[in-house]
């Protein structure tokens, strides 16, 4: 059986999946984006708030799976 | 400069070519103009937005997953009989002759004069001009059908023109029952169904022997000053409903008259004659909410009913189901919301509070005394105006998610409460107080 590591390295190194990756993400922030630009725009500034957190969360997010990921195959 | 007799005659050569080419350009479109005038083809043309309106209304609601049903959604709490209505039992109409009723209104405290809020004044008395106006010329008025009660109403002018002698004639009620609602959309309808003619929903005493089927239209009443909170006393709510009274006022009189035009009887609705939300169900605009409002899936519950009664052959919707009876089961926000306490928390029940509801039905009854006494509780401004409450309306989830050029966000939220089970619409109405959706805005203290 693969180690962890072998298999992240897998699937960082298969590109249609890395893309697909990307894009989901980026997809998801542009949604939270509009989310939160909506409700600012109709004056609806809790919706707004939560949105934003959200956002900021899943950036935060993606950041540090895609760093993680970095760091565990280079620790191979 | 030396001018030829060559120069001359091309001169000449040159006005015959454009005098003749203008000649045929300008015939052309003239006869076409005159083809399409014979067979409609114009109105057909200028009717094509409201086509693609209503397709898109109902592609709208395709995408929502609402279910086009056999019976509307009140059969399944239909326990008896329902006796027609009597129209002078409305807690409004009460107020002139019931002396055990008007006693105890009376005697509720009434707020003194708002002196604060001059802009509300305004705006009131803005809208109210043309709606006084419209709704008095154009409506009937309450109660003239019924022999020894007084009328309740200004004075009400039937339409211009009588029923046309020349026929329209209708091979095809379907492609009818489309133009009429194009029609009704070029009046200004948000919303357009046909329902079959039903003798219960129409009020005691009124007996129309040519009516056939009955056209239900909604209004949209406006989002943002039903944001704004109903007590204490403001009249900003109060100007997006006189609104909507003033273009219901247009809609329901202009349509009637249409239809005269055509050759067809019919006779325009608003709160008098008959009872708009049985029958708005019947046409597959809604379904009725726990606050016995009708609850769109276009504009939730802000929406003013108006109908027209007709024997034009149409052809009726279907009605609707999109979970609404669940979802009240669920939420209860307006009961919470009530100032009045008068929309009940918990199941339906058969036994009416007053004689201002029917009976033959399983439902929320909202005791409507309760809800006229607090508007008196609420007060009135300097120019008389009464302040009613439309809290039950602002606080409804389906009031905001249903918002006109709706965010992708109120659409997936519709879509999980119509189609997510009980989980997905509890979700939405613990969703709804986390985003602050139900909150007042701009942001006012809710009083206790």
């Amino acid at each position: 059986m693969a180690k962890p590591e072998e298999a992240v390295d897998k699937i960082m190194r298969f590109k249609p999946v890395r893309w697909a990756g990307y894009l989901a993400w980026t997809v998801i922030l542009l949604l939270l984006l509009s989310f939160v630009w909506g409700n600012l725009v109709e004056n609806q500034p809790r919706a707004a708030l939560v949105g934003g957190v959200i956002f900021v969360i899943t950036l935060e997010l993606g950041i540090g799976i895609r760093m993680l990921a970095k760091f565990i195959t280079k620790k191979k | 400069m030396k001018y030829s007799r060559r120069d001359f005659l091309k001169t000449i050569a040159a006005g015959i070519g454009i005098v003749g080419s203008t000649a045929i350009g300008a015939g052309t479109p003239l006869k076409a103009v005159e083809d399409t005038a014979s067979d409609l083809g114009i109105v057909e043309a200028s009717l094509e937005p409201y086509e693609r309106k209503l397709a898109e209304q109902e592609a709208y609601r395709a995408r929502l997953g609402v279910r086009r049903v056999e019976r509307p959604t009140y059969e399944r709490f239909i326990e008896g009989p329902i006796p027609r209505f009597d129209g002078r039992n409305t807690a409004f109409i009460r107020l002139s002759w019931d002396k055990e009723y008007i006693t105890r209104h009376t005697a509720t405290f009434i707020r003194e004069p708002n002196k604060w809020d001059l802009e509300s004044y305004a705006l009131i008395a803005g809208v109210d001009y043309p709606r006084s106006f419209l709704v008095d010329l154009t409506l009937p008025p309450l109660l003239t059908w019924q022999p020894g009660t007084t009328s309740v109403g200004g004075p009400y002018q039937p339409p211009r023109i009588p029923k046309n002698t020349e026929q329209m004639p209708v091979p095809d009620p379907a492609r009818m029952s489309k133009r009429i609602k194009q029609v009704a959309m070029f009046y200004g309808a948000d919303l357009v169904g046909i329902a079959p003619y039903d003798e219960r929903w129409v009020l005691k005493g009124v007996e129309i022997p040519w009516a056939k089927y009955v056209i239900s239209l909604a209004i949209e009443m406006d989002y943002e000053f039903l944001r704004i909170i109903s007590y204490p006393a403001s009249g900003y709510p109060q100007a997006a409903t006189f609104m909507g009274y003033t273009k219901m006022a247009e809609v329901a009189p202009a349509l009637a008259t249409y239809i005269l035009g055509i050759g067809y009887n019919a006779r325009a609705c608003g709160n008098d004659t008959v009872l708009n939300i049985p029958i708005a169900m019947d046409a597959g605009l809604g379904e009725m909410g726990r606050h016995n409002m009708l609850i769109t899936p276009e504009f939730g519950p802000r929406v003013r009913l108006c109908s027209v009664i007709t024997d034009l052959p149409l052809q009726p919707d279907k009605p609707i189901d999109f979970g609404i009876q669940r979802f009240c089961e669920l939420c209860n926000k307006c009961a919470r919301a009530c100032p009045g306490r008068a929309i009940p928390f918990g199941d339906r029940t058969s036994t009416p509070p007053n004689i201002s509801n029917n009976s033959g039905l399983r439902k929320w009854q909202r005791d409507a005394e309760l809800c006229r006494t607090f508007w008196r509780r609420n007060g009135m401004d300097t120019l008389g105006y009464r302040h009613p409450c439309q809290e039950c309306i602002r606080v409804c989830p389906w009031n905001i998610y249903g918002r006109k050029n709706n965010p992708w966000y109120f659409d997936l939220f519709k879509y999980i409460a119509i189609n997510g089970g009980d989980a997905g619409k509890s979700f939405i109405i613990q969703l709804h107080d986390f985003l602050g959706y139900g909150r007042p805005f701009p942001p006012q203290p809710v009083p206790p």
